[in-house]
């Protein structure tokens, strides 16, 4: 597996696991996970999604399923029936319903029983900091910032990985 | 009884109407009611007996647009459903909870407002029993401006002056007298704030309410077609239509009668659907729509689009088709335009959020925007014998194109991004399809864009009904004399920049400088000179031979710009936040207002006075301190380049036919 995609190794069977990494890294994930769940994938993303768009055109088909608010992602959660779920975070979801992130992380904790389920975030935001108390690990992938560049030039170097473990 | 306004009240709902002659005010008790369902009712065994017991609510099957649903009907309000939603974490499907009061009150009992009983809610011909007043505040909408004179027109016009105590007292006493039921008032969501103070420090009554008290609307900024925009705070007095005439979009479109029209077909009252945008009066009509038909109205948007294939969905994700022009000046063309296009394909297409996966059934979606797509293909008949219906037709218009994009708006309640994308798709097949009749009948396609082909060459009312045949769809059609499609930075022609005359010796004129809502009054005013002056010409020569006047409207405009007031080169733009990354106009702009003690909004339009533009320094229009020359010489040079970019066809034509004649001699 390439360096950069060790956190995947965090990510267990039957837990609802947060990823907040860069965004090639989030890239790089779900091309992992195409790969390795293929049909059985459900990936979940929003009106416009910033991975989806550069997966390559021949890769694996799978599922994808678009949330435009956060109760509709409530109801795609519950209807899911796959064994993994890749979901894309969407801050804008929660523009005008911030009271449902935590309801959605606990519908991404209540769905992890019977699925693994990956939430895939390139920042950090309030939506998340709420739904991270539902999940049961946080991988943070940051970033190291190379002198005397540009923030959106950042080098692609790994500078520490940080598992959270929550699972019982 | 003609209803002319309502409001819900703690205990019902309130009417006021005309009714033989004399205006009754009529106050009914009326109790909400909302449906809810859950997926599993015997985890919230708990909460239901609550709910029972505190608010008497009773099992029930109701009915949806995907089908009939089993739940519970309460009688409470919407805090109550926001309650449930929460205890039940969210799980709670909730129906019929932000219905306006009064307008199901209407709906539910077979009634609109702005109508006598037994008319047809769809006419465009309809007696107005409203007595009207027009008051003005003569002053521009401004914080510092005095509030010292007001006129009002009422059969006769009046004048008040003074100190804002007197003009108020005297502006009250001449609408007690008169007792207009329609006030048109510009900015008067501006200046209400401000007459509605000096009335209570002067102990005057509420001014222009009937009951003395006002129903408020709050201040919004929201996002509309990727524009932010503003909607002020506005005080609604009870008993009185009140139409802010500039602000307004409905009236600025469509006048009172576009108001009124828009009021029966949603069923909300005049002064909401003067304040409303289209989409809000399509989603309103919707709503009222399927209430009349006993189907609920779903408080949340939580019906999403199906599993899609990741390879579908790259294919299904397009918008409209558009076929790139020439960059160039073309003589004789036809334009043929879709008479709502979107709207036609709802309706023949039958799509529906609930027909995607059941296509046998007959949707929603088409059988409420039928009735209204037939009005206004009447109507739009009708404006050309009668112009009064012009309006009417225009606020149909709004809400029918509206009613396309609102089908993937993420909270429409009857929504899907499904129906968005097949009414997309299939107008793409229509387009392409007529590019295909047009070229087999060997007429030139020079552009298309989503709904409408410009073709050049003989037979184009063949081709028109071909067309319509082949579709189903009924066109319009424009003839040209001449049309100019400009180039875009890189060359290649610009899908929505051109102007041409018609065949009638009208110039229409599309996304340049003189049609551009930013643009200065002064380059405006002289952009339509120049399009007024080559309006004389039909054809080649003719136009040849203006080029001369034409450039000495433009020098005298270059000429005129060092002594041009500061307000005509005043820069319009809708700001959509406060603060802007790196140095933009829009941020400065919004400082330099700020800096003189005024606020401002997202989606508010500023307007500022470039005093030097490599330094990003602007002044707010009405107190502006200089101006960079150079900066406006160069939009001045940009909006003549727009027009000489015909005569610069012309010549290479000229060019080009004395190139071929050298050579064939």
């Amino acid at each position: 597996m390439n360096v950069e995609l060790r956190f995947l190794h965090a990510i267990a069977q039957g837990t609802f696991c947060m990823v907040i990494a860069p965004e090639h890294l989030c890239f790089l994930a779900l091309e992992g996970f195409v790969r390795e769940g293929g049909a059985g994938l459900l990936y979940i993303c929003g009106n416009f999604s910033r991975i989806l768009g550069r997966l390559d055109r021949c890769c694996p088909e799978f599922r994808v399923r678009r949330a435009f608010t956060a109760h509709q992602l409530l109801a795609i959660l519950e209807e899911a029936d796959c064994r993994l779920i890749v979901l894309e975070h969407d801050p804008t979801l929660y523009d005008d319903a911030s009271d449902l992130a935590l309801p959605v992380g606990l519908a991404c904790a209540d769905r992890a029983r019977i699925a693994s389920l990956v939430l895939l975030a390139a920042r950090a935001d309030p939506a998340l900091q709420r739904m991270a108390q539902c999940a049961h690990r946080i991988v943070s992938v940051e970033q190291q910032e190379v002198p005397g560049r540009r923030a959106r030039q950042l080098s692609p170097l790994v500078r520490e990985q940080q598992t959270l473990d929550r699972a019982p | 009884m003609w209803i002319f306004d309502a409001r819900a009240t703690r205990d019902g709902v309130e009417f006021w109407c005309r009714d033989r002659g004399s205006v009754r005010h009529h106050a009914v008790a009326y109790t909400p009611s909302f449906f809810f369902s859950l997926t599993d009712p015997h985890l919230h065994c708990g909460l239901l007996d609550a709910i029972e017991e505190r608010f008497g609510a009773a099992e029930c099957t109701f009915e949806t647009v995907y089908g009939p649903v089993d739940g519970y009907r309460v009688c409470a309000g919407r805090r109550a459903a926001e309650a449930i939603e929460r205890e039940t974490r969210y799980a709670a499907r909730l129906y019929n909870v932000d219905v306006r009061l009064e307008q199901r009150y209407l709906v539910e009992r077979g009634l609109f407002p702005c109508a006598y009983p037994g008319e047809p809610r769809c006419a465009a011909a309809f007696e107005v029993p409203l007595s009207s007043m027009h008051v003005t505040v003569d002053a521009p909408p401004r914080q510092s401006s005095p509030l010292s004179q007001v006129t009002v027109k009422h059969g006769r016009t009046e004048t008040f002056s003074g100190s804002p105590r007197t003009v108020v007292a005297d502006l009250l006493a001449c609408v007690k007298a008169f007792d207009p039921d329609l006030i048109l008032f510009p900015h008067a969501d501006f200046w209400m704030h401000r007459i509605a103070e000096q009335a209570e420090d002067s102990g005057l009554p509420a001014p222009f309410s009937r009951t003395g008290c006002f129903r408020s609307l709050g201040s919004r900024s929201y996002w509309s077609y990727g524009r932010r925009e503003y909607r002020p705070a506005a005080l609604i007095p009870d008993g009185r239509i009140l139409i802010d005439t500039e602000q307004s979009f409905v009236y600025r479109e469509g006048g009172v009668r576009g108001v009124l029209i828009a009021s029966r077909i949603t069923g909300l009252a005049p002064n909401l659907a003067a304040r409303y945008t289209p989409g809000t009066l399509i989603s309103a009509y919707e709503a009222a729509e399927a209430l009349r038909r006993g189907i609920a109205v779903p408080f949340r948007k939580w019906d999403a689009e199906g599993v899609r294939g990741c390879a579908e969905l790259r294919a299904a994700d397009r918008g409209g088709l558009i076929f790139q022009p020439d960059p160039a000046l073309h003589f004789r063309v036809a334009q043929i335009d879709f008479t709502s296009l979107y709207p036609t394909i709802i309706v023949r297409d039958n799509l529906s959020p609930e027909t995607i996966r059941a296509p046998g059934r007959r949707g929603f979606l088409p059988e409420v925007l039928e009735p209204l797509l037939a009005f206004r293909i009447a109507t739009k008949q009708q404006k050309k014998s009668d112009p009064s219906c012009a309006g009417i037709d225009c606020v149909l218009k709004w809400m029918l194109v509206t009613c396309f994009g609102y089908t993937g708006y993420k909270n429409a309640r009857f929504g899907q991004i499904e129906v968005h994308e097949r009414i997309t798709a299939a107008a793409r097949e229509i387009l392409l399809r007529s590019k295909e009749i047009a070229e087999e009948m060997g007429l030139s396609v020079l552009h298309g864009i989503v709904d409408c082909l410009w073709v050049q060459g003989s037979g184009v009312e063949e081709f028109k009904r071909r067309v319509e045949a082949a579709t189903g769809i009924s066109t319009e059609r424009e003839d040209y004399d001449w049309i100019v499609f400009l180039p875009q930075a890189d060359g290649t022609g610009a899908c929505n920049r051109y102007y041409g005359r018609l065949s009638g010796g009208e110039v229409k004129v599309r996304g340049i400088l003189a049609r551009r809502r930013d643009t200065p009054a002064y380059i405006r005013e002289m952009q339509r000179d120049l399009l007024a002056a080559m309006g004389e010409a039909a054809g080649p020569a003719e136009l040849l031979a203006l080029e001369e006047q034409a450039r000495g409207i433009c020098r005298r405009y270059r000429d005129g710009l060092a002594g041009a007031d500061p307000e005509d080169l005043a820069i319009r733009r809708r700001i959509s936040r406060l603060t802007y990354a790196g140095n933009r106009m829009e941020g400065a702009a919004v400082r330099a207002i700020q800096r003189r003690g005024v606020e401002v909004a997202p989606g508010m339009e500023v307007a500022f006075v470039v005093r030097d533009a490599a330094r990003v320094v602007v002044d707010p229009a009405w107190d502006a301190g200089g101006i960079d020359a150079g900066y406006y010489g160069a939009l001045v040079e940009k909006a003549w380049g727009e027009v000489a970019f015909a005569f610069r066809c012309l010549h290479e034509k000229n060019n080009a036919a004395i190139e071929a004649n050298a050579g064939n001699t």
